[in-house]
């Protein structure tokens, strides 16, 4: 202990203390420094023109005088850790310290034997080396300080981790050369460990590490705050968000609401109904419930502000909605009606009226009737091939005298108090007719000659196409229409055409190419009432015989009708009471003539059961059943003095159809009655039927009137539907009886009671 | 649709038989329409537009796919028919006792 405390004492005062090794030496020269340095000042690290010369945290001329203190009172000194303390200062102060406990070592081997498995002078060596580097480099640093301004970068690092004493084991193999002197030597170690308590030989000498000083450091930030927010994303939402369609809507408990709208892809702008992507509500819900709540006070408020939205309230966005309101409202007041008319029991409270009818009855439903179709003749009617409860309907008067702009409806049976769809056209319109291939096509023909037709899927009063300007259309007024299916003749044909007959006398076939493109099928000529006469002096019955006169004139057609069962043939009326049967193939000559009638043909009617069977009405008072291979009608029905306007086949019964009027509709079933109708219907207002028509969906008759309203009937105890054979039957039976000839009373007048239905009884 | 065949659409619908009003509420819940008188519209307009959403949305949870159209509500005094649209909400009234 002594020893120590000489040797120390030596280093600190005198710092000429003769070391073992030659680093001491320069070591003692350099002891000069530090008090010359201190003298001088510290180095300084000036960076940018900054003095960035890191302050120390301990202060050297303290640290030196704890350090003589503590070892002076045989603490703990300074550990070889100082030597990574890489200030000038503290680096000397280590070196002296890491000497000053190697110098300890070395004297404390000079006392004991040699050959001591000691083998630290190759690492005293090396410690001494690395500490004369590090001096030598202080010295460096320290010279280089001298004589130079302070700019002079210092650059701190780490050095190197110094093992100050590392003794590694080594194994040697059992067989080795010098095994026995290893394991003399290892036994000679154990001994001295065992021996190494209370020995004068070794003294315990303890370390202690400085702890640094330790400096606060306090940062202060702002509050952050959180706020919480749910939402629920309901099934719905996730199939929005999905597709891609979301409206995010971000509800704050004000009364803002922002949305965020993605793009919106409307695909299906054709549906009327439902269009569009419906909004996600799910994620207001949580919230709205909320803010209805909160909202209900203030709403009082917010009414004021509702001046401003009448004007940018655009009516067409809820069209839809007004729409099918309007439907429903119309199928609440009218809900029995619109059942009787599908053939639906109807809900009612009351019980049925308990009338013992027997027969068939006509029971008004409802009618068909606007403002805008007041005081407006019907004149046509036609049904869509596609939606059997759509109805066109054309007005226009009937009179060449009585020249009003036209009007075409189509009226639905869901909205009875508005048509779905009104044209107005430049004149009168006399007929339409709905195309089967493409059923959204309309064709009206009118007062003027003019064909117009129309797309009923929107509500443009334009036509999409007409014949004003193509040649070859016709002068006088289109008496009928009829879309025929045809085979193409080109491959950008439509495979349809429709025909036209009119009071010029020319029944024409028109293809609707890029325009209208007009055929003649047929030219009517008139054929002189002389050959009338001549065949009513013949007592046999004759074929007429198809002569052509000198002069021609055209006859003006009236109506026509396609044979069902073969579209080549057909009949056409003409003013002068003629019927002529007519192929496509041929435009030249008919190919018969039915001569009865006394005056204009309105209309005819191919039966849709029976084959070869046909009706036509007249002005005469009368309506002849006929066949075609007789010159003579089978039946003529008459009941009234009055010109019958319309007939209509019943399209599930062979032997029923009905007529109407100028007074009334009725209803004739030739299985039953062939004198009488079986039901009439009189007209008690002053208005006429003039058209009359079967839906082909219910058990429903439908009659125009002249004040524009369409009628329509219930037909109630139908009987049950008879076959086409049945009205072959009749006709038979008819026939048979009907050999004698009819007294010739052309006049319509006196053929009130026509000879061949003499024998009625065996009629069922 | 045009606004004019909208606004005549909307004067028929007034004169239908048994129709007491209307009403169109926007997607607040303000009355943008109305031939109602203000207190009635108020209490209609709020209670209306909650309806509607639960309504919708009800429709829409059991099938995203599907949407709500029309719904009616019959009472024994008046029919409250409710045709929600993308943006408005048109609200009839119509009485019962016509028929």
């Amino acid at each position: 202990m002594t020893s120590t405390l000489r040797s120390a004492a030596s280093v600190r005062t005198g710092i000429s203390a003769g070391g073992r090794s030659g680093g001491q030496a320069s070591g003692v020269t350099r002891k000069t420094a530090p008090t010359n340095r201190s003298a001088r000042g510290l180095p300084k690290l000036i960076e940018n023109d900054q003095d960035v010369t890191p302050k120390r945290l301990v202060d050297p001329e303290q640290y030196y005088n704890k350090v003589k203190d503590s070892v002076l009172s045989n603490d703990a000194s300074s550990t070889p850790s100082e030597t990574t303390y890489s200030t000038a200062q503290p680096q000397v102060f280590s070196a002296t310290k890491s000497l000053m406990g190697h110098s300890h070592g070395g004297v404390a081997n000079s006392h004991g034997t040699d050959a001591e498995s000691f083998p630290s002078d190759h690492d005293a060596d090396q410690l001494a080396q690395s500490v004369a580097t590090h001096v030598i480099e202080d010295d460096e640093s320290l010279m280089s300080m001298d004589g130079e301004t302070p700019q002079s970068l210092l650059t701190l690092s780490e050095t190197d981790t110094i093992f100050v004493l590392s003794i590694d084991s080594c194994i040697v193999a059992n067989d080795a050369t010098d095994l026995e002197g290893i394991k003399k030597q290892n036994e000679r170690y154990v001994e001295l460990c065992k021996s190494r308590q209370g020995s004068d030989v070794f003294s315990d000498r303890g370390m202690n590490t400085f702890n640094n000083t330790v400096k606060n450091k306090e940062v202060q930030c702002e509050r952050i705050q959180s706020q919480s927010r749910e939402v629920y994303a309901s099934v719905a939402d996730m199939y929005d968000s999905e597709r891609g369609e979301s409206k995010i809507i971000l509800g704050k408990s004000t009364h803002d609401t922002q949305t965020i709208d993605e793009p919106l892809s409307r695909t299906d702008m054709t549906r009327s109904v439902g269009s569009g992507v419906d909004k996600s509500h799910g994620t207001r819900l949580s919230e709205q419930s909320i803010d209805e709540t909160m909202r209900k006070p203030t709403i009082a408020k917010s009414t004021n502000e509702q001046v401003e939205d009448p004007q940018s309230f655009d009516s067409s966005k809820i069209a839809t909605s007004v729409f099918i309101m309007e439907r429903i409202l119309n199928s609440n007041t009218n809900q029995v009606k619109q059942a009787i008319y599908r053939g639906l029991t109807p809900l009612t409270d009351r019980e049925e009226k308990t009338v013992a009818y027997s027969g068939l009855t006509l029971d008004k439903l409802f009618a068909y009737s606007a403002e805008i179709t007041n005081n407006k003749n019907v004149s046509a009617l036609s049904w869509n091939h596609q939606n059997s409860d759509l109805l066109a309907v054309g007005y226009g008067p009937f009179e060449y005298n009585d020249q009003r702009s036209g009007l075409v409806c189509c009226w639905c049976l869901k909205n009875q108090d508005f048509p779905e769809r009104f044209y107005h056209t430049p004149s009168a319109v006399t007929t339409v007719a709905f195309s089967v291939k493409f059923p959204s096509l309309l064709a009206v023909g009118l007062f003027d000659g003019t064909v117009n037709v129309y797309n009923v899927q929107n509500n443009i009063d334009k036509a999409l196409l007409d014949t004003e300007e193509v040649p070859g259309k016709h002068t006088a007024p289109v008496w009928q229409l009829y879309w025929l299916a045809v085979e193409k003749s080109r491959d950008d044909d439509t495979g349809e055409v429709l025909m036209s007959v009119s009071t010029d006398g020319r029944v024409t076939q028109w293809l609707l190419r890029k325009g209208f493109e007009s055929s003649d099928s047929m030219k009517l000529k008139r054929i002189l009432s002389k050959q009338t006469i001549q065949r009513r002096d013949n007592s046999k019955e004759v074929k007429i015989p198809k002569s052509e006169n000198l002069l021609y004139r055209q006859s003006g057609g009236l109506c026509f009708d396609v044979c069902p069962d073969d579209s080549t043939i057909y009949l056409c009326g003409t003013e002068e009471g003629l019927i002529h049967r007519c192929s496509l193939a041929n435009n030249e000559q008919y190919l018969d003539t039915y001569a009865r009638h006394s005056g204009p043909i309105y209309r005819l009617a191919w039966s849709p059961l029976a084959k070869d069977v046909f009706l036509s009405s007249s002005a005469d008072w009368t309506v002849s059943l006929w066949t075609t291979d007789r010159y003579e009608p089978c039946i003529t029905f008459t009941s009234r003095k009055k010109p019958v306007f319309d007939i209509c086949w019943s399209p599930k019964s062979a032997t029923m159809f009905c007529c109407a009027n100028e007074e009334a509709v009725e209803v004739w079933d030739i299985s039953r009655n062939t004198l009488e109708p079986i039901d009439v219907i009189l007209t008690t207002h002053p208005y006429i039927f003039t058209s009359i028509t079967y839906a082909p969906n219910s058990e429903c008759v439908l009659a125009g009137t002249n004040v524009g309203s369409v009628v329509v009937y219930n037909l109630k105890n139908l009987p049950a539907p008879t076959k086409a054979d049945e009205l072959m039957e009749i006709i038979k039976q008819q026939t048979h009886q009907a050999l004698i000839p009819e007294d010739p009373t052309v006049k319509a007048a006196a053929a009130m009671k026509p000879k061949e239905n003499v024998p009625i009884s065996n009629n069922k | 649709m045009t606004q004019a065949e909208v606004d005549d659409t909307l004067k028929r619908i007034l004169e239908h038989k048994g129709v007491t009003g209307y009403l169109i509420i926007n997607n607040d819940g303000i009355p943008i329409r109305t031939t109602l008188d203000a207190s009635l519209t108020q209490q209609y307009a709020a209670l209306v537009r909650s309806l509607t959403d639960k309504a919708r949305s009800s429709v829409r949870e059991i099938d995203p796919t599907n949407e709500l159209v029309f719904f009616r509500m019959r009472t024994r005094k008046h029919e409250i028919l409710i045709a929600p649209d993308k943006e408005y909400i048109l609200v009839v009234l119509q009485s019962t006792d016509v028929q």
